[in-house]
């Protein structure tokens, strides 16, 4: 048999949805943040570039080594490739350490909606988020990342 | 007037309750040490409460935030996880209140696909009327379509990717 519970509130449901877009803002925060440093730092598009190898693999199951066949070359010369990708990055600099701050302040305001749990841990982080992008931004206004 | 405080110990941190006095929705607060509190006050002289879990797969429109959700999670990448077991809770609890304060403790148990969900520790009299854990088959059924959509999307994304690179290289 079926157990039938109560329903919650459609007001109350699309609050704990706005919670959960917060949360998911969060993520794109950090992960947009990582992106700015892959700017500033080639190491990390170094590892930016075998994190993606990896996250391809997984997605196509393997795949991707029978439709490209030298994908292990095309990863491991990856040097020459991390400066494109570093100075990519760096090109549009400010529209990612944007897209950082604007993601860390939605998700501030969608986290702070919910009344029933404290996300302190994510609020924490998103305003550690949003001091880093702002000191990036003034590193660059100063001219030291052109 | 009577005053009731309800208060939901022992709940794991993901569980998040809904809480129905005589069938209107309470809303409750976690305080610092993790439990949820809830106040009302009343004139009767007991009340029904029902508490059941909150689930986002159980809400009305589930499908379109969970669509919403994917999408703008990057296909799903930088989403929050669903919840695996799909544990609810299903309890109601009939209480006799006193003429002042009331202070109901609910101490729920370890979530487990069955069993008894919570004892009540009322200073009052209380009858059980409903009190267990379940899986929620609604949620589980959701939660399966949701994963078989978001692989057919993942191939499909992978089937681009491989393509995008193999015209790159």
């Amino acid at each position: 048999m079926k157990t039938q519970t109560p329903l919650s509130p459609a007001k109350n449901d699309f609050l704990n949805f706005l919670v959960r877009l917060g949360k998911i803002f969060s993520n794109i925060s950090i992960v947009s943040l990582i992106l700015c440093l892959c700017g500033v730092l080639s190491f990390v598009a170094l590892a930016f570039i075998f994190v993606t190898a990896f996250c391809v693999i997984i997605l196509t199951l393997g795949t991707i080594f029978i439709i490209v066949p030298n994908f292990f070359d095309i990863v491991t010369s990856s040097a020459t490739i991390s400066a494109e990708i570093a100075s990519f990055f760096l090109e549009n600099f400010y529209i990612f350490t944007s897209i950082t701050i604007l993601c860390a302040i939605i998700s501030l305001v969608l986290l702070l909606l919910d009344k029933t749990n404290k996300h302190t841990a994510r609020i924490v982080i998103s305003s550690i988020v949003i001091a880093i992008a702002v000191l990036f931004i003034v590193v660059a206004l100063t001219g030291v990342i052109k | 007037m009577k005053n009731v405080k309800i208060k939901m110990v022992g709940l794991p941190n993901k569980v998040v309750p809904n809480v129905f006095v005589d069938g209107e929705f309470i809303n409750c607060k976690k305080n610092n040490f993790g439990s949820y509190e809830a106040e009302i006050q009343t004139e009767k002289d007991d009340i029904e409460i029902t508490i059941s879990r909150y689930f986002e797969l159980k809400s009305k429109l589930w499908w379109l935030y969970a669509l919403i959700s994917f999408i703008v999670s990057i296909f799903g990448i930088l989403e929050p996880p669903y919840d695996k077991k799909c544990i609810s809770i299903n309890c109601l609890f009939k209480v006799k209140l006193n003429d002042d304060n009331n202070q109901i403790t609910i101490q729920f148990n370890t979530l487990k696909p069955n069993g008894k969900a919570a004892i009540l520790t009322p200073n009052n009299q209380f009858e059980e009327i409903k009190n267990e854990y379940f899986v929620d088959k609604t949620v589980k059924v959701r939660k399966i379509i949701l994963l078989v959509i978001k692989l057919l999307v993942w191939i499909g994304i992978a089937i681009l990717v491989g393509y995008f690179i193999s015209k790159l290289f």
